[in-house]
């Protein structure tokens, strides 16, 4: 079998990969969901997306529907189909820097604003006012959220890089 | 501009970003709560709940309560079942009646005839409210 892949298509140890990455993705928040906003998504999702590019697109929307199916299809299910796509293609636009300290504040940036990016499909349930408040009384979990996106990016961002890329190096042998 | 600085002024810029949006919080959000909550004082209140099943049929209790929060004063009552996550307490059945999420469906309430913007652990209540639950499925 061809192992390496032409442009945009995958190979089977590719889809295997990323499959697995959407699985651990899931598999990490539910293991820490008693910690309030507090998960491995953004840094796990920023890494596929730096190495494996566009690729990573089938990762998040795979995640996304595993949320969508273990915990039904609600109004924040909508927010998440546009909002964990764009943190990967925000992190695909800044793989040319391919700085550290970059990812680590794209992660920081997103958890903070995290609330104000899903308002648009809040609004539709709940209107301008009520969306609003919403947010505001989200914003103590979104300042969590990116503090901790910050420094679990800027700890564990750089090793599991350097384990990704060996595998990735592999797929291609 | 070399590239320490640059990264010096994005975190500060994110620095200055968490400080406002703590401070719309505080200002916009907990203070005004709580001038509420020190108005609002010890004394015992009544409030009114409304179940209204999915075959349509309405049930009404009186709740006299010297709680503040929603979510407190349903906790002690027998028509409910709750339990608490990290972001308070979530209601799984009234008045005998369940709505899990697995199954699509939850309990919403309307305050007064208007939709509830925050959950029952962090709504206030008023004496005379009328609080309307509801189950919304998707």
């Amino acid at each position: 079998m061809n192992s390496t892949s032409s442009h945009g298509k995958l190979n089977l140890r590719e889809l295997s990969v990323l499959a697995l990455m959407a699985a651990l993705i899931f598999a990490s928040k539910v293991a820490m969901a008693a910690l309030p906003n507090i998960h491995l998504v953004a840094v796990l999702l920023i890494l596929t997306a730096i190495t494996f590019g566009w690729k990573s697109l089938y990762t998040v929307f795979v995640y996304v529907m595993l949320e969508g199916l273990v915990f039904g299809f609600g109004t924040w299910w909508f927010a998440y189909v546009y909002v964990w796509p764009l943190l990967v293609v925000l992190a695909i636009a800044l793989r040319k820097a391919h700085s550290y300290i970059l990812y680590t504040l794209l992660a920081g940036v997103f958890g903070i604003l995290f609330g104000a990016l899903c308002l648009p499909a809040h609004l539709v349930m709940l209107g301008w006012k009520g969306a609003f408040n919403w947010w505001l009384a989200g914003v103590p979990y979104d300042l969590i959220h990116g503090v901790s996106n910050l420094v679990l990016t800027l700890i564990l961002l750089p090793p599991m890089d350097k384990l990704l890329n060996k595998l990735k190096a592999r797929l291609r042998s | 501009m070399s590239n320490n600085k640059k990264i010096l002024i994005a975190v500060l810029c994110v620095v200055v970003l968490a400080a406002g949006m703590a401070c719309a919080w505080y200002f916009g959000y907990y203070a005004p709560r709580q001038e509420a909550l020190n108005a609002k004082g010890e004394n015992e209140i009544t409030v009114t709940v409304v179940v209204t099943h999915t075959d349509g049929t309405k049930k009404e209790f009186k709740l006299n309560t010297d709680k503040t929060y929603l979510g407190e004063a349903l906790a002690e009552q027998d028509f409910v079942e709750a339990h608490d996550d990290a972001y308070g307490l979530w209601i799984d059945a009234m008045d005998g009646e369940a709505a899990y999420q697995t199954d699509n469906k939850a309990w919403c309430f309307n305050t007064n005839g208007t939709m509830g913007e925050t959950g029952v652990s962090q709504t206030i209540m008023n004496d005379g409210d009328v609080y309307e639950f509801y189950i919304l499925t998707w």
